[in-house]
């Protein structure tokens, strides 16, 4: 029983990372890394609690 | 008998190796975080290319010491700018992240959660608690602030904030601490919002030198989501039932109050491999596991 539950849990995993995977293609060949370099290369000042 | 007392005592000193192994990993790890020093000398911050770099551990991206993206931001920031475009490749990363090595991350991986055991290595009476209840509090955290506070925000202001980075975030307050000593110039932004937001900090710091990880344990959203995936993650703790001899010393250490004979996947695992060190008899292993073919062809 215990070694049914591990083995679909491996197929979950298995197809959680082909997602991931997916999005990280489509992500990087739209934007590139622009999109994330932008938000993190100006003080956010939510994040530093600035006013 | 002196045999198995000579081979306990080897496993007893492998454990030590290991537990200078992770000293020695975790250092590595801040420093690889926080590459940009010269921009803790001069206030800048990192712009390069690097940047772009999504990172799974929490750390603040607006500090000075830098160089990668924190994932919470970057998700944060994606969710409050849905009408506009959504950031796949971030997403893509935290899925990457969660289903490859769950908490493993939180243990090896996490400048905030090594630092918080670096603290909790200053030698003073330590305190154990289970946090039974206060340790939902981090999905709370998760739905609230993280998820729904930048899509709220969005609707009704066009803009969404940051919930948690606003209100919560303990690297943010670092980051800003570093830039207010640093730059003159941003002195006059202090507010309320800051000091809070400092308060938090100070009381993370010197609760982590009695406490094992608390932030990790009680508030940390991006553990919350890691959690989840501990029990599927490709990377996990497995206890081999046959070596296992009940002796209850990885009970009896354990950071976190778990049983990890029972529980050793338990999504409050931060992985910080306490249980693996003392195991006299080498019966928690870590174990990658995916779908293998079987002897007749066919995959299982």
């Amino acid at each position: 029983m215990e070694e049914k539950t591990l083995k679909k849990s491996s197929w979950i995993t298995l197809v959680l990372i082909l997602i991931s995977v997916i999005l990280i293609g489509y992500g990087l060949a739209h934007h590139g890394f622009e999109m994330t370099q932008k938000k993190g290369s100006a003080i956010c000042t939510e994040c530093v609690g600035f006013e | 008998m002196m045999k198995e007392n000579k081979e306990i005592k080897q496993e007893h000193n492998g454990g030590k190796t290991k537990g200078i192994l992770k000293n020695v990993w975790m250092t590595f790890v801040l420093f690889l975080y926080n590459l940009n020093l010269k921009g803790f000398l001069n206030g800048k911050l990192y712009r390069g290319p690097f940047k772009g770099i999504c990172m799974p551990g929490l750390h603040c991206y607006s500090c000075p010491l830098a160089v990668g993206s924190c994932p919470l931001g970057t998700l944060q920031n994606t969710l409050g700018s849905l009408k506009r475009q959504i950031n796949y490749y971030a997403l893509g990363v935290l899925l990457l992240c969660s289903a490859s090595l769950g908490r493993f991350i939180c243990g090896l991986l996490c400048p905030f959660g090594i630092i918080q055991e670096f603290l909790y290595k200053i030698p003073t009476p330590k305190w154990k608690p289970a946090f039974r209840f206060l340790r939902y509090l981090k999905y709370v955290v998760l739905v609230v602030l993280v998820i729904l506070f930048p899509i709220v925000t969005m609707l009704e202001k066009g803009i969404g904030v940051p919930g948690f980075c606003r209100y919560l975030c303990p690297a943010g307050s670092f980051a800003g601490s570093v830039l207010v000593t640093l730059d003159e110039r941003m002195r006059p932004l202090i507010g309320p919002l800051f000091w809070m937001k400092l308060g938090i900090l100070i009381a993370i710091i010197l609760l982590s030198i009695f406490t094992f990880r608390p932030f990790c344990r009680v508030l940390c959203p991006l553990g919350a989501i890691y959690g989840l995936f501990n029990k599927i993650a490709i990377l996990k703790y497995h206890v081999k039932p046959h070596t296992c001899t009940g002796c209850g010393a990885c009970k009896q250490v354990c950071n976190v109050s778990i049983d990890p004979v029972k529980q050793c996947n338990s999504a409050e695992c931060v992985r910080c491999g306490k249980c693996r060190e003392v195991c006299p008899t080498g019966a928690i292993t870590v174990v990658p596991k995916l779908p293998t073919p079987s002897k007749n062809g066919k995959i299982e």
